[in-house]
């Protein structure tokens, strides 16, 4: 059944696709996050940089 | 015809594959941009292989065309949700380079050629779908290089040196 073992094989793909994107967007968000933290305290503590 | 946003682009995410992979011809980066993306992306790199590689290993990435299908779907369920950010613009190019170097395990040899079919597909992603929010969001020069050059100047550890500072006086006066 070649349609059943491409589907068998492209659900793991699929799942694996999802969960990079999340871990990603996690990343992404953080490292933005963190920027704006840091500029913020930059603009707090040294206004002029 | 490509535009000479698309070349921007495209020498921005050549440049890292080249920081990525330690080329040794590689010399100092020829644009602000470019050298601050080295030292932001690469800064998440090591965390983005971390987290990724159980999910990456599920997946036999052994050409060109299987590294594009798969980044092209992630980079859509990324943005899947409608929010953009700097920081999620430099996943893209971090995860570009994860993906080179999952190839460079599977054993495909990394001509010159391949490493550009790479770099055209991470540009081609940005210009077909983030151009306009880059636009919007004051570009390469005074949108991401405002939000992540500062860092040079004010470190976590130059904060934490600070806070540490800080509370030291406070130690001794109370």
């Amino acid at each position: 059944m070649p349609c059943r073992t491409l589907r068998k094989s492209a659900q793991p793909a699929r799942q694996a696709v999802a969960e990079c994107a999340l871990e990603l967007r996690r990343i992404g968000d953080k490292a933005d996050l963190r920027q704006r933290i840091l500029n913020l305290i930059a603009k707090l503590f040294c206004p002029k940089t | 015809m490509e535009t000479a946003e698309f070349y921007y682009v495209y020498y921005l995410a050549q440049d890292y594959l080249q920081y990525v992979l330690q080329e040794s011809h590689l010399g100092p980066a020829q644009t602000r941009v470019a050298h601050v993306l080295r030292n932001i992306a690469s800064s998440l790199q090591d965390q983005t292989e971390e987290a990724l590689r159980p999910f990456l290993d599920r997946i036999d990435i052994t050409s060109v065309d299987v590294a594009k299908r798969i980044f092209n779907g992630v980079m859509d369920e990324k943005f899947a949700d409608g929010n953009t950010n700097w920081g999620r613009i430099t996943t893209i190019f971090t995860f570009g380079g994860l993906l080179t170097k999952k190839l460079q395990e599977h054993g495909v040899q990394l001509t010159g050629e391949k490493k550009e079919q790479i770099s055209y597909f991470i540009t081609e992603y940005i210009i077909n779908n983030k151009a306009e929010w880059i636009d919007a969001n004051g570009g390469w020069e005074n949108g991401f290089l405002t939000k992540f050059e500062r860092r040079s100047l004010l470190s976590f550890s130059k904060i934490t040196d600070l806070f540490v500072a800080v509370f030291s006086l406070f130690r001794e006066y109370y």
